[in-house]
């Protein structure tokens, strides 16, 4: 095997330098040279050279295999004495080590730039690479794909290129794993990574040997040869993706109605009760909005009323647990830009690299932030923060968000802290483990404050200036409601008062309400429909009332989707909508459509699979199959089960199969050819076939 | 009693909706060389590659050495050397590196045969294939398939584009090899000449079924020729009259007389030409070329280009 290894990876060598040079530049199209472009180098090098090395991993597919689709060069290649498995894999194992030589000059490259760059000039490193090294080898899945489709017994103009559709897919679908695992979405990404890695490549790679070992010898239609399940699976799933894909695109280019988006809230209404508040974002214009109210009970229409306050809307408190404390992808993480009077360019820009904060402005790095205060020499820089730091979110109200411009509050597993942008200082304000807080802004600047929840203790803090502030208590203004930014001052905090309320769970919005007379709401919600409310007394004997809230109806154009999505998937979104488990539910519609699809595929396929000579077993399974997965489940059996060729039998003069022996309706064999009297045959004396006469 | 070396049942393949091949009942006898010829898409190539495992039947049997084609072991694949037609070889390697390439599986691989084929088509062992003339690489490709010393060996048109003294060599290495009647060749060729200097057996293929599968003596012996003057029938110009002779191949105007190709020609056949000409037919002596010219030009039912336009009835054959 090994000469056959050194024989292809020979033939590909020569146009390695090609490739290295595709991939050389598209590296270097994306190597950083401005603060803002280098934050997602891992996630930019997984996107751009990742397409280079897809494109890679495909010409060297073609180059190891197209040639040998000449029936010259099939011939002398497969006529030795070694299996055709062996040839197989010794053309995936040179076609690998082929595209690992001609990824390494660009990752190296990429890698010493940016470590030789560091992080005093830009947010980067050396190890930014990692990710890609990792992602680079699924990739490669599209070099037996390549093998597979040029090997497939079908025409170029038909099925031959359908499993393109579903291994490219997968490897999409790596991508949005790994976005997902680094959203912190744990269960969706490693469910997403284990289907398309654990599944795509052991069966690209079954089918694709398949195709070489077996399907390039065209064998006839009822010959098994034609089948394997790695070929029967991916085919099918590459039919669905093909059909959803390309049926949701027409159905997105369809004309839709404008809609009328609702949102709905429980707040505070004019008399301090609680209410269920519409807001309503006019179809013509998303930004022309009105609200209507209505009692807590939902036993009265909404009326129109005038927009509520800020404070009887309320402000989320920003969670840890939502935040971008969970990403992982990549190192360096933009935490913001805020003004500071003593940094040439009057801004710094702060970034996180794991427990500190490196601060830039144009000029470069300018120091580095701890909780043990602020280096202007990164390897002097002393302690870290616990766990990963993030900006809190402040001041994120039902209605606008605002945020400081300067001196933000940082977070991480230990406590708050505020950094003095102008002073380059750093103050804890609080010591503990936060799972949320928030800035609530006031009509005036005694009617702002803080608060923080831990474990089970929401907390009221009042704000105090700190002597070095040059600013004044933060309130909402004119200037606030315009520019959706404050000055935040440095901040000292004191606990005014504490109430008990149930820990944060993962994903729940918590938000602070506050009535006239001076007291304080609870508003909880863990999908946007359910919410959970009650006025803050401090024993905490008050429970959480709840009211469901109304669903937003999905209009009947969006429900078209029914048409495209497998039918399985309507059914579970129909269902979960029945259950009231989703965030948003779907239109009845959408599964009825769904619905209407299984039939209409059920139907279809059991006609196709009957003209290509499915036994009674098979049809029943394959009429299943499209009930779940739709149209898309057709192209999968025209891809998989090549067309039959027929001809009329001369007992019956029905169509017959001309693969097999006998007639499938009357069992009449092929009769013998008719001589035209010409015909020299003398068989070698002493000669015994081994074969029987076939009848 | 001997098996036959490569054994065809019923074979037949089609492409698409379109037969290349339909019925073939075919044997290979051990230690001969047996010769497949036919026109361009009559199925040789195609009956090659079933036989050698790359291409499935669309139904019947091929057996190679004993074997199902279709499930060829890699034991039996190492009996038989298969030279593909236009004698391919990797244009990036050497002469040297071709030799090293094909040798690794074969239990046995004769260094002075390849030697000495290469040597006696004079061709440098460190040459790039690329830079070999259509005769080198053929040498290259000859030594390659001998050198293992197959049983059996498949040439499919090894003397494509080969000039004449390339040619000879190649026949004379055929016939170094096969002599002995130890080793069987089974030999796809258009150069009748050659087949007529090196082939014990000869089959035809006529539009993807087999014509012709005798020894070369007795194809000669069963095959006349007939000459007919023109004006001996009732339509000079029209070969019709013919086409009720028993054994009919083939009826051609040259010049100003038919001359007709029949197969197992007997009494019958004489009483059937009188019928048509009289007394004025005569017997010719029958040449191996001629006799396969006369199936092969059955097929494409043409003459000379020269008269093909103008003589459109000017030929004729049984069907």
């Amino acid at each position: 095997m090994n000469a056959l290894i050194k024989k292809e990876f020979g033939d590909v060598l020569r146009w390695t330098p090609l490739g290295m040079i595709g991939a050389f530049v598209a590296a270097w199209l994306i190597w950083p040279t401005q603060n803002s472009h280098s934050y997602a180098m891992e996630e930019s090098l997984i996107s751009q050279l990742g397409l280079a090395a897809g494109v890679i991993a495909v010409a060297l597919g073609l180059l190891q295999s197209l040639f040998d689709t000449r029936n010259d060069s099939r011939g002398y290649l497969l006529h030795r004495p070694w299996r055709h498995s062996q040839i197989f894999w010794a053309k995936v194992i040179a076609g690998f080590m082929a595209y690992v030589l001609t990824l390494t000059p660009a990752v190296i490259a990429t890698a010493m730039y940016l470590g030789w760059k560091g992080i005093d000039w830009l947010p980067v490193g050396a190890g930014q690479v990692i990710p890609f090294c990792c992602y680079a080898p699924f990739v490669f899945v599209l070099h037996p794909m390549v093998i597979w489709i040029a090997n497939r017994n079908a025409s170029w103009t038909g099925t031959r290129l359908l499993p393109a559709v579903g291994v490219v897919g997968a490897v999409l679908l790596v991508w949005a794993g790994i976005e997902s695992l680094d959203a912190g979405q744990m269960l969706v990404g490693t469910g997403v990574l284990v289907v398309a890695i654990g599944l795509a490549v052991p069966l690209t790679l079954w089918a694709s040997r398949h195709a070489f070992t077996s399907e390039s010898y065209l064998p006839p239609a009822s010959s098994a040869q034609n089948f394997c399940r790695s070929n029967v699976v991916l085919l099918a799933i590459s039919g669905v993706v093909l059909y959803t894909t390309v049926a949701a695109f027409v159905i997105e280019s369809l004309p839709k109605e404008a809609r009328v988006y609702n949102q709905y809230m429980v707040a505070l209404g004019e008399q301090d009760e609680w209410v269920q508040v519409r807001t309503t974002h006019a179809a013509s214009n998303w930004n022309s909005m009105t609200t209507a109210t209505r009692p807590i009970d939902g036993k009265a229409e909404f009326e129109s009323t005038k927009q509520l306050p800020l404070s009887k809307s309320g402000t989320y408190l920003g969670t840890a647990l939502g935040q971008d404390r969970g990403q992982w992808l990549n190192r360096f993480s933009n935490l913001g830009s805020f003004e500071s009077d003593s940094t040439a360019g009057g801004t710094l820009t702060l970034t996180r690299d794991g427990d500190r904060i490196l601060a830039y402005n144009y000029n470069g790095l300018q120091g580095v932030i701890t909780p043990d205060g602020f280096s202007p020499i990164a390897s002097k820089s002393t302690g870290g923060f616990s766990g990963k730091v993030t900006v809190l979110t402040l001041s994120r109200t039902a209605r606008k968000n605002f945020s400081p411009n300067d001196n933000p509050v940082l977070m991480d597993d230990a406590g708050l802290y505020q950094w003095d942008a102008s002073g380059k200082s750093v103050k804890r304000l609080l010591a503990g483990d936060f799972q949320a807080a928030g800035l609530s802004l006031g009509a005036t600047s005694d009617a702002s404050f803080f608060w923080t929840i831990s474990g089970t203790t929401l907390t009221r803090y009042d704000l105090e200036l700190r002597p070095s502030s040059e600013e004044t208590l933060p309130f909402v203004s004119e200037i606030v409601e315009m520019t959706y930014s404050y000055q935040l001052p440095l901040i000292s905090l004191h606990a005014a008062e504490t109430f008990e309320v149930a820990p944060v769970r993962q994903n729940e919005t918590v938000r602070i309400v506050r009535a006239d007379d001076g007291r304080y709401g609870l508003v909880r919600s863990d999908n946007g429909r359910d919410s959970q409310y009650r006025m803050l007394s401090g024993d905490g004997s008050q429970s959480l009332a709840s009211v469901d809230l109304p669903i937003p109806a999905v209009p009947i154009s969006e429900a078209r989707l029914g048409g495209a999505i497998p039918p399985i998937l309507g059914f579970i979104a129909g269902v979960a909508t029945l259950l009231g488990s989703v965030q948003v539910p779907a239109s009845h519609w959408l599964w009825i459509l769904a619905l209407i699809q299984g039939l209409v595929a059920a139907v279809a396929v059991w006609w196709i699979t009957g003209t290509r000579g499915f036994s009674q077993r098979s049809r029943i399974a394959w009429v299943v199959t499209s009930t779940m997965l739709g149209i898309g489940t057709l192209i999968g059996i025209v891809a998989i089960y090549p067309k039959l060729i027929c001809e009329a039998c001369p007992r019956c003069d029905q169509q017959r199969r001309v693969d097999r022996e006998a007639c499938e309706h009357c069992s009449q064999a092929w009769d013998a050819p008719t001589d035209d009297g010409i015909e020299i045959r003398e068989q070698e004396p002493n000669l015994a076939p081994a074969m029987a006469e076939i009848s | 009693m001997k098996a036959p070396a490569i054994e065809l049942k019923r074979l037949t393949r089609y492409f698409g909706s379109r037969p290349v091949v339909r019925d073939l009942d075919f044997c290979v006898p051990e230690g001969k060389v047996t010769a497949l010829l036919g026109l361009n898409g009559a199925g040789k190539t195609t009956t090659i590659r079933i036989l050698m495992g790359l291409l499935s039947p669309t139904r019947g049997a091929a057996m190679t050495l004993g074997q199902d084609a279709t499930k060829m072991s890699t034991s039996t694949r190492a009996r038989i050397g298969y030279l593909v037609e236009g004698h391919f070889l990797y244009p990036s390697m050497r002469v040297r590196q071709c030799e090293s390439f094909q040798r690794v599986g074969y239990s046995q691989w004769d260094d002075s045969m390849f030697r000495e084929i290469v040597d006696h088509f004079g061709i440098d062992p460190d040459a790039k294939v690329s830079t070999l003339s259509r005769g080198q690489r053929a040498g290259v490709s000859l030594g390659l398939v001998l050198a293992p010393d197959p049983e059996l060996l498949v040439l499919d048109d090894p003397a494509l584009g080969l000039d004449p003294v390339s040619r000879r060599a190649l026949n004379e290495t055929l016939i170094e090899f096969a002599g002995g009647g130890r080793r069987t060749v089974l030999l796809s060729t258009h150069l009748l000449d050659d087949v007529e200097r090196i082939a014990d057996r000869v089959a035809v293929m006529v539009g993807g079924r087999l014509k012709v599968d005798a020894s070369l003596e007795s194809f000669r012996d069963r095959v006349t020729f007939f000459t007919v003057p023109a004006g001996a029938t009732s339509d000079a110009s029209d070969a019709k009259p013919f086409a009720a002779v028993p054994g009919l191949i083939e009826a051609r105007r040259l010049g100003g007389a038919w001359q007709l190709a029949v197969a197992d020609a007997d009494q019958e056949t004489m009483a059937s030409l009188s019928r048509v000409a009289g007394d004025a037919v005569t017997r010719n002596d029958t040449t191996f070329s001629d006799a396969v010219l006369a199936y092969l030009t059955r097929e494409r039912g043409d003459g000379s280009f020269l008269v093909s336009g103008r003589q459109a009835s000017g030929s004729v054959s049984t069907s």
